[in-house]
């Protein structure tokens, strides 16, 4: 049979194999039948996966992004963490169910748009142009493949013109802009009166039965929590540091050594004007560029002005800008970010060669020929041993403490488990001292108690059983481990050490509810038409009032002027409400007058038109979101990445 | 020789089937070929339709932005009318009706706003389109017209946005407990803050009974 084919090989037979199998692949490409596959599937929107891949890229960038905000100033919990993840899941679902909504609506980024864009994207940008170096460096950096990174900026720009289209699109009529006027404007008169708690109040009302009463049926708010006291060992690099002596010839040594940390560098400012030549120029061409520097150059000598020049012929259109200004910088600036040279050697050559003021020849170097003008020279602090004595021996301290730190953390956690029956090995053989903490509940406390992680481990299974605590990490080079010394079992405290409390409590509670029923009483006359000022001399109560008062008045308090706002328009007459206050006392108002918010200056008007438009093109947004996501069949595999089912 | 045999048979019967359906085979092939050629070109097609809508489409958001409202709107009705078949050109009806609208042109912007409920490409901006509608309805004092309008978006996703037109109406009509209803509701579905602090303005508006919000400590 074999050999009948290959004698068949030549014939028909083979052809219409060959062509059945070229059809498939000349269409699809061979990529498709074999890329993909192996990798976990996080969520599946619409039949399309998400990866477990895609997920963690995301997620990482999300979080690097976070904790460049933090600078430091902490670090995310666990918590947030787990957060974090959910909100980039969620995040990332929204926008694949945006971007097939996209493109199933016909939008597309074609390749030309993609590149342009990518071109005109600030953080590619050197000199004003598109530097290829730039892009690889941080795409490299941001941890994308090149087609990784057009993807997903596709992907955004599909998403940004559907979200972009709506927000700039959003309608704000007329009447929905007065309307929004009318009420942001609007300013109410009104008179409040104020019962007063203190008045109210009557010691020899409460008796011993009511304060009784009330500590029995309120046991949960007298008793005091289940805690613990531990004992504990600290390793901290802070702790070691103190330990540390620095000997005068040593420090002088090492500042020596490293005088130039210690030493504010020259800094010097200058301006170019900056005549560029072309790469690959020839001889000539380069001769023309030079002559043209030297004409320049002439006439700056003749007087003219070094700024205008430098605006007008300046090759370098970010210092152009600013008459050639570059600002101060050292020997040796690199760019922000990158590890590059700020400027070509040649031309810093010159800067540190030149007197102040002085206006060079033309310098050559990579970029063209530059006519520099030396502003200003910013000596080189001199700073002597004694100046920076303390930061000299403070940073010996901390480089050896932190060394040490590290040798003496794997020693403080081997032990600490090694010996989980005390604490007082470790102690010994580090050389540290075993504390005992304050009592403290599950809520934590002082001192120690402070970490939260400390508290967990301290009421955790295995330390409740008499081990030792894990080494915690509670800071960076900060290592805690705690063990029970005693367990306080929840406390009902006696009633003679709460009763005043408890005797305020009732006296202010029933005073409060004194001032509400004196209130409505009060409410009832003044609907009935008593009026406001004459009731207040008579019951001898505060009466105050308020005229053209607006959202934001702050003549009355917070709690009255919302309820001022939320009262009946008074039709003819007044309206009355009252309101217990916060700190119990009874505030009545009485609102005589409504004056809806009149014309605005239309500058005013057309940023309120603009803030409406901008929230309503939001709403919008979300909410086509939201219809998408629920007419998506999405599936999440929440186990796959650390999320609870 | 029984195999070589057997073999000249097989060929014989290959031979024999293939006289009787090597047409519908080929003819089969063909169509699927071209079937499959055709679908890559209309997608081509689409692909090329889409890129150069969204070049426009940019084009007319850039002057939009720059002030430019006549040239945006020349480029907005180039997309409407040549790029139909895409969503660009329900945005581009969008931002029309928008601009219509501050020059003073409602009956343009109403009608640019129709076209985008009754055919946009994507179902959502349909709904978008038609409570977009009723506020536009609403600002002529058309309160039925209005109604009508906000019948047009039925996805539970706009009711936030739904309702609160629906008590703009209500209020307008002067039914206080029905607007208040309407806000209270639409106040509970929106997440959007400044969105929130203008329903609580116009629910407290109507005062009577606040049917929530009271709690004083």
């Amino acid at each position: 049979m074999l050999l009948a084919i290959r004698s068949k090989s030549q014939s028909w037979v083979m052809w219409v194999i060959v062509i059945l199998l070229i059809i498939p692949f000349a269409l699809w490409g061979v990529h498709e039948y074999f890329g993909g596959g192996g990798d976990v599937v996080v969520a599946e929107v619409d039949g399309r996966e998400l990866s477990a891949r895609e997920f963690e890229n995301t997620y990482q960038r999300q979080r690097q992004r976070l904790q460049m905000m933090l600078e430091g100033r902490g670090s995310l919990s666990d918590l947030d963490q787990k957060q974090l993840r959910a909100e980039t899941l969620q995040s990332m679902i929204d926008e694949e169910v945006v971007v097939q909504a996209a493109l199933a609506g016909g939008f597309r980024v074609g390749d030309e748009q993609l590149a342009a864009a990518i071109r005109q994207l600030d953080v590619f940008q050197e000199d004003g142009r598109f530097s290829q170096q730039r892009y690889d460096y941080w795409i490299a950096n941001m941890g994308y493949s090149p087609s990784g990174f057009e993807q997903t900026l596709r992907r955004n720009m599909l998403r940004a013109q559907l979200r972009q289209g709506l927000l700039g699109s959003a309608l704000v009529t007329d009447r929905s802009l007065a309307e929004a006027n009318r009420l942001a404007e609007q300013q109410r008169s009104f008179g409040v009166m104020l019962v007063g708690l203190e008045a109210m109040k009557d010691p020899s009302a409460v008796t011993r039965q009511d304060i009784e009463a009330y500590y029995r049926n309120n046991a949960a708010d007298f008793t005091i929590p289940e805690r613990v006291v531990v004992r504990y060992v600290e390793l901290s690099k802070e702790q070691i540091a103190e330990s540390i002596d620095i000997g005068e010839e040593e420090a002088r040594r090492n500042f020596e050594n490293f005088k130039r940390s210690y030493v504010a560098p020259e800094q010097r400012r200058a301006s170019h004007i900056l005549l560029t030549v072309p790469p690959g120029a020839d001889g000539d061409a380069i001769e023309a560029v030079r002559l043209e520097a030297e004409e320049i150059r002439r006439r700056i000598a003749q007087g003219e002005d070094f700024a205008a020049l430098a605006r007008a012929h300046s090759d370098d259109a970010g210092s152009a800008a600013v008459g050639g200004d570059l600002g101060y910088f050292e020997r040796g600036a690199t760019v922000p970010l990158l590890d590059e040279p700020l400027f070509p050697p040649a031309f810093e050559e010159a800067v540190f060669a030149m007197e102040e003021g002085e206006i060079s020849a033309p310098v050559r170097s990579l970029e063209g020929f530059h006519i520099i003008r030396l502003e200003d020279v910013k000596d080189a602090g001199v700073a002597s041993f004694e100046d920076v004595r303390d930061q000299v021996v403070a940073d010996m301290r901390s480089t050896r403490a932190e060394q040490r730190f590290y040798e003496q953390a794997e020693q403080f956690a081997n032990l600490v488990y090694e010996h989980v029956d005390t604490l007082e090995v470790v102690a010994d053989s580090l050389g540290l001292a075993v504390r005992t903490s304050a009592p403290f509940p599950r809520t934590g406390g002082e001192g120690i108690a402070a970490y939260p992680r400390v508290v967990t481990a301290a009421f955790s299974e295995d330390v409740a059983q008499g081990m030792n605590s894990e080494p915690i990490e509670v800071e960076p080079m900060h290592l805690v481990a705690v063990r029970l010394e005693e367990r306080i079992a929840p406390t009902l405290q006696p009633l003679a050490e709460v009763e005043d409390d408890i005797r305020e409590r009732l006296v202010w509670e029933a005073a409060r509810q004194r001032a509400m029923e004196k209130g409505e009483a009060l409410m009832t006359r003044l609907r009935q038409g008593a009026e406001g000022r004459v009731l207040a001399r008579q019951e001898g109560f505060e009466w105050q009032e308020v005229a053209g008062a607006g959202r934001r008045s702050d003549e009355v308090g917070e709690q009255v002027i919302d309820k001022v706002f939320r009262m009946e328009h008074p039709a003819g007459g007044s309206t009355v409400d009252g309101l217990s206050l916060a700190d119990g006392d009874f505030a009545i108002i009485v609102l005589e007058a409504v004056e809806e918010g009149g014309e605005i200056s239309k500058e005013a008007a057309e940023r309120r038109r603009q803030v409406l438009a901008e929230m309503q093109g939001e709403e919008q947004f979300e909410a086509l979101v939201e219809a998408l996501r629920e007419r998506t069949e999405i599936t999440i595999n929440r186990p796959s990445i650390d999320l609870d089912e | 020789m029984s195999s070589l045999d057997s073999e000249e048979q097989q060929i014989e019967a290959i031979k024999k089937w293939w006289k009787e359906n090597g047409l519908a085979v080929v003819m089969g092939i063909v169509l699927g070929v071209g079937g499959l050629v055709g679908w890559r070109s209309w997608t081509t097609y689409q692909d090329n339709q889409g890129a150069a809508a969204s070049i426009l489409y940019e084009q007319m958001m850039g002057r939009a932005a720059g002030g430019d409202r006549r040239g945006a709107m020349d480029v907005a009705e180039h997309l409407a009318a040549e790029y139909g078949g895409t969503g660009y050109a329900d945005l581009a009806r969008l931002s029309l009706a928008r601009m219509s609208y501050r020059d003073g042109d409602v009956a343009g912007a109403v009608a640019q706003l129709e076209v985008v409920r009754d055919e946009a490409e994507i179902d959502e901006l349909k709904q978008v389109a038609a409570l977009r509608l009723a506020r536009l309805r609403l600002d002529e004092g058309d309160l039925d017209g209005a109604q009508a309008a906000i019948a047009g978006s039925a996805a539970e996703a706009f009711a936030g946005v739904r309702d609160e037109i629906q008590g703009d109406i209500l209020a307008a009509r002067g039914d206080r407990a029905g607007a208040r209803n309407a806000y209270q509701r639409a106040l509970e579905l929106t997440t959007n803050d400044s969105g929130r602090v203008l329903l609580q303005m116009k629910l407290d508006d109507l005062g009577g009974a606040a049917p929530a919000g009271d709690a004083a400590s």
